[in-house]
């Protein structure tokens, strides 16, 4: 078994995600969708790996579990992202690349925690559309979102310069078992003029359930106009 | 532990009295765990309360067993589950006095509360037969007040075994202002001769050149004397030379200002010089006087400024200048955090400039297209939040600005990255620090902060003594998504205040966060000395 949890950071919502491999079969559970390029769904995934994904995992694996455990001082406000082999652990900031077997393991072991999120059980994604933001479902299964405090921030960027801020402040949506075809528009009345050449980010913050457990969760999307 | 608690705080309370009084109580406790450890170095015996440790001592129990240990069985009530703060022996002893992790002690008396709550009612406009819970309001109020202002825990202490000073050593480059430091601390413990002859240091750079003209001509044995002085005029005329090119760098690091007066042009030169000659390593007379310093304290003579000497250089002398190179960690919640602090500072009559390198790298993958404006912004959002405080003298009005500045050079790296990545201390995201105060907030640990916003129930009680208990329980995982027992700080900079937006002022550093700088005036120029806002 092979095991990713990411968590903590400086910014809310933190970090709460678990990926867990075993013989090539993957669960993951996602709940800060921003900390790719480009930034994906949050929720909860599933499936087979890629065969491209496979081949040297468990090889790679073997080898860290053999080096014995690496814990490493994390920078200050860094998440935390905790291997585990086996029971045998390395425990790395965002941005270590940890140092031999681990390190190896940590480049492969990384790119799937985004990578996965095509393959969805009970997930919600963000869009933005000409005439405004919305949540939604990707899977087949129902995930149970708490949206009675949801918050929708916008920003206008000019060539790598903010031009404005906007926030909808805390929204009263209520809460939702969302299932396949769900769709939330969300609130989106901000001041901008949306001319070409320019960049707009949408971030939405809410709660999303992992089986029983309450968590914040959060979501991303940018559009060049 | 009732009467061991009340001595050490007998103590501690002393100490504030009395800083040269640096000493604490042995107990059972600290003789059990810590003897074996200090077996072969040191002897510990169960002197009671009675009985008190010298400062050395506990300096020597830092050094060979850590903080961690030391704070957790000479002053257990003050011990904390995290390695942030140290133990209160240090203020007076560890480098500087007050930059080790310190204690929340009171140093405010009660007629200060009385005169503070005064202030109060007369800010309200002196209302007329305020009830008594108005009144306590006010006077809780003032309490807190004061407390804030000069409660100083905050730096963490650094891992055990390490200096907050680079170790400098013949053959090696050393720090220019840690160089100075030295200088200045060894001449103020050695006496004015150490002082002089520490000054023929500046010979060795000539003599250098001189010796590499000598070179250059294909090292001939048998120079005449005429010929040998002419080596050494040339290799001044190098120095001189290379001091000028130096002194023009400097200029334009400036950003090339027209009309310097000759006072400035001659601060240019003279940092120009002395960056030469720190580029050059300890002389062989600053070599000596280390010597002579580690002689006269025991040490072995290594003539090397590792941490044991710094350690004591720190406690016996003075200097106006001195280098930081902090190595510290952080235990939040089982997970060790940690970085190296460098800063560098300089007292005068005016202020305290305290000097941090941050060498802001564009992401290999993801930089953000004008670099230079990100960081002009950063930075004015940075020293407007910081740039708010003053050391005053304990009943003089002698005071000296506390003036943070970023500067390109002295060991901090930031990576900047244009994408929607998270920041920390080492990698700041420009979208994530668009709109709040993540920069000020990572600033603080690049001056050698800790975290405040992942502390437990005991640490968040420490740094806010008089909340009461509807405080205290507000504070706790607030907004309810996080675990009980996460304590977030969200009126301070160093814990989650680092999020409200850029232009809220709720979440201003505090005078305790600069506490330290203020012991550095302190240490130099000697009396009490408190931080306020300016």
């Amino acid at each position: 078994m092979i095991a990713l949890s990411r968590t903590g950071g400086l910014r809310r919502p933190v970090f709460r995600e678990l990926l867990q491999i075993d013989d090539g079969q993957f669960t993951l559970w996602r709940s800060v969708g921003k900390a790719t390029s480009p930034p994906s769904a949050i929720g909860r995934f599933a499936g087979t790996l890629a065969p491209g994904d496979r081949d040297g995992l468990a090889e790679a694996a073997e080898r860290a579990a053999a080096s014995g455990a690496q814990k490493r001082t994390i920078t200050p406000d860094s998440p935390v992202d905790t291997f585990d082999v086996d029971g045998v652990q390395a425990t790395l900031g965002f941005y270590d690349r940890g140092e031999g077997a681990w390190e190896a393991l940590a480049d492969r072991v990384r790119p799937l925690l985004h990578q996965l999120t095509e393959l969805p059980v009970a997930a919600v994604d963000l869009s933005i559309e000409e005439d405004g933001a919305s949540l939604e479902h990707h899977g087949s299964g129902v995930l149970r979102l708490e949206l009675s405090s949801l918050m929708v921030t916008a920003d206008l960027w000019t060539s790598g310069q903010q031009e404005g801020s906007w926030s909808s402040g805390p929204v009263e949506l209520g809460k939702v078992g969302a299932d396949s075809g769900w769709r939330q528009t969300l609130p989106f009345d901000h001041p901008f003029a949306l001319e070409p050449g320019k960049r707009l980010s949408v971030q939405v913050t809410f709660g999303a359930y992992d089986g029983d457990k309450l968590v914040p969760v959060s979501l991303l999307s940018t559009k060049q106009l | 532990m009732g009467e061991r608690e009340s001595s050490s705080t007998e103590e501690l309370a002393a100490r504030q009295r009395s800083p040269s009084n640096s000493s604490l109580p042995v107990g059972p406790d600290a003789v059990a765990e810590l003897g074996p450890q200090l077996a072969g170095t040191t002897t510990l015996a169960d002197t009671g309360k009675a009985a008190v440790l010298p400062a050395a001592q506990i300096l020597q129990f830092q050094r060979l067993v850590g903080n961690g240990a030391v704070a957790r069985l000479l002053a257990p009530e003050r011990a904390s589950t995290s390695r942030a703060y140290a133990h209160p022996a240090t203020r007076d002893l560890l480098p500087t006095r007050t930059n080790q992790g310190l204690p929340g002690i009171q140093r405010y008396s009660e007629d200060d509360v009385k005169g503070r709550a005064y202030e109060i009612w007369q800010k309200k406009g002196s209302p007329e037969g305020q009830s008594k819970e108005e009144q306590d309001a006010d006077y809780a109020t003032a309490r807190r007040e004061l407390h804030k202002a000069e409660n100083p825990i905050i730096a963490p202490a650094p891992v055990a075994g390490t200096s907050i000073h680079p170790v400098l050593q013949r053959g090696q480059p050393a720090d220019p202002a840690a160089l100075e430091e030295l200088q200045q601390k060894l001449g103020s413990v050695l006496g004015p001769e150490a002082v002089e002859s520490m000054k023929a240091d500046a010979d060795e750079d000539v003599k250098t050149r001189a010796h590499s003209i000598w070179e250059g001509k294909g090292s001939p044995a048998d120079q005449t004397k005429e010929q040998q002085d002419a080596d050494y005029e040339g290799g001044r005329r190098q120095l001189d030379e290379d001091v000028t090119k130096r002194a023009y760098s400097i200029w334009e690091g400036k950003g090339s200002p027209a009309g310097q007066t000759k006072e400035q042009q001659d601060t240019d030169h003279s940092q120009a010089r002395q960056e030469i000659r720190a580029e050059a390593g300890l002389g062989a007379a600053t070599e000596k006087a280390i010597k002579e310093f580690q002689k006269r304290n025991g040490l072995p003579e290594s003539g090397i400024a590792d941490a044991a000497t710094w350690d004591l250089l720190d406690a016996s002398g003075k200097s106006s200048v001195g280098r930081v190179e902090r190595e510290w960690e952080q235990t939040l919640q089982g997970t060790d955090y940690g970085m190296t602090s460098k800063f560098s500072y300089k007292i005068d009559d005016k202020r305290i400039l305290v000097s941090v390198g941050i060498n802001f790298v564009p992401s290999a993958t993801d930089p953000p297209p004008d670099l230079g404006a990100v960081v002009k912004k950063w930075k004015t959002r940075i020293l407007g939040r910081w740039n708010l405080f003053k050391a005053v003298k304990e009943g003089t009005s002698d005071s000296r600005d506390i003036d943070f500045e970023s500067v390109p050079t002295g060991g901090n790296s930031v990576e900047v990255i244009d994408a929607p990545y998270p920041s920390d201390a080492a990698h700041w995201s420009v979208p994530d620090n668009e709109n709040d105060n993540g920069p000020a907030h990572e600033f603080g640990h690049l001056i050698g902060l800790a975290d405040e916003y992942l502390q437990t129930h005991d640490e968040y009680e420490r740094l806010h003594p008089d909340a009461s208990q509807d405080e205290i329980d507000a504070a706790d995982s607030p907004g309810g998504y996080g675990d009980p027992g996460d304590y977030t700080n969200e009126t301070s900079m160093m814990g989650l205040g680092a999020l409200s937006p850029h232009d809220d002022r709720t979440a201003d550093p505090e005078p305790r966060h600069v506490r330290e700088f203020a012991g550095y005036v302190e240490n130099y120029v000697g009396g009490e000395w408190k931080v306020v806002h300016r």
